[in-house]
């Protein structure tokens, strides 16, 4: 066993003293220094503007979301008589912009219109869903 | 060797792109990232394009170093973590040298280089004629603790391993390689 050991030994020594040398230093520096030169870095301030607003846009998306789960679901419940059931179906809403005007509407437009159709749409909905409760809250 | 305040110098200005300054650092730091992957990997070549990949790695991440650590240590912890995807690597599509090839294949060259690359075969050839058998884990744990020497929370930090996955890693590792000696040498 004391052999063993011994033996074990001595193989880790030979391992350790014998130190593997590059064969050609100026050579590979060269190399390293030449794929380094090809490499593009950014600048470290730019990558954290990016940063920084990804940060930003990410909260203003969650603010958003919280804002939509959270005051939407919570609306002021209304007497039964101001909601009309099927009041305004979107495409009932959407008919009525001309069909010339929609053409000449850009993008942004078309986004801001449909934003509030479905805007409009949800209110409804949260009102039905109030009479509904309200309805239930009395039969019992 | 240059001492911390150089060596941290010169990463400051290679933060700034100063290439000459990198030039340096890979001028003092290259062999030892050369002996660390050919310990590892036990082939010339391989362990010339890991040096050329640690200090690309190192080029592209070099405003990661906060100093936290010694600079050495940071650049250890890169060339372990290349060495150990290409050794795993290696040991899903097995190269086509192997310890009883390797005076057959190997190049030893001309001139000057004769008495250099023999000495990388008998390295080659004494590592891993008992560590050939070694998990990349194993290897790498083995390597850094016995062979460099490098102290446990130097090597926790390097591979990121507990100390006590180290410890099972080492013991695995040295009781390997006694049974492979005993195996070879049974009369000793």
């Amino acid at each position: 066993m004391k052999r063993e050991e011994q033996r074990y030994e001595e193989w880790l020594e030979k391992v350790r003293k014998n130190l593997p040398l590059v064969e050609n230093p100026e050579e590979l520096s060269e190399d390293i220094m030449k794929k380094i030169v090809r490499i593009p870095r950014k600048p470290q301030k730019t990558v954290n503007v990016l940063r920084w607003l990804s940060a930003i846009a990410a909260l203003f998306l969650l603010g958003a979301m919280m804002y939509e789960v959270l005051f939407y679901a919570e609306a002021p419940p209304l007497e039964r008589g101001t909601v009309t059931l099927n009041s305004c179906p979107p495409t009932r809403i959407i008919q009525s912009v001309p069909l010339e005007r929609m053409s000449e509407m850009t993008v942004r437009e078309k986004t801001v219109f449909l934003f509030r159709i479905w805007k409009e749409q949800r209110e409804v909905q949260c009102r039905r869903e109030n009479l509904i409760n309200k309805l239930k809250d009395r039969n019992h | 060797m240059m001492n911390q305040e150089q060596i941290q110098e010169l990463v400051d200005r290679s933060k700034r792109n100063d290439t000459i300054a990198f030039a340096q650092l890979v001028s003092v730091f290259q062999a030892m990232v050369f002996r660390l992957a050919f310990r590892l990997l036990c082939d010339e070549d391989e362990a010339k394009d890991m040096v050329q990949d640690v200090f690309v790695k190192i080029w592209i991440s070099i405003d990661k170093y906060d100093a936290s650590c010694r600079f050495s240590t940071w650049m250890y912890k890169i060339t372990c973590n290349t060495c150990y995807d290409r050794l795993r690597a290696l040991r899903r599509t097995p190269p086509a040298y192997s310890s009883e090839t390797i005076s057959v294949e190997h190049d030893i060259g001309s001139g000057e280089n004769i008495e250099e690359a023999l000495s990388h075969k008998e390295l080659k050839d004494l590592i891993l004629r008992f560590t050939e058998e070694l998990t990349p884990k194993q290897r790498l744990v083995f390597t850094l603790r016995d062979i460099e020497e490098l102290d446990v929370a130097e090597v926790v930090i390097i591979t990121g391993l507990s100390p006590e996955k180290i410890k099972h890693n080492l013991y695995q590792a040295r009781k390997q390689i006694r049974n492979k000696m005993h195996q070879i040498d049974p009369g000793l």
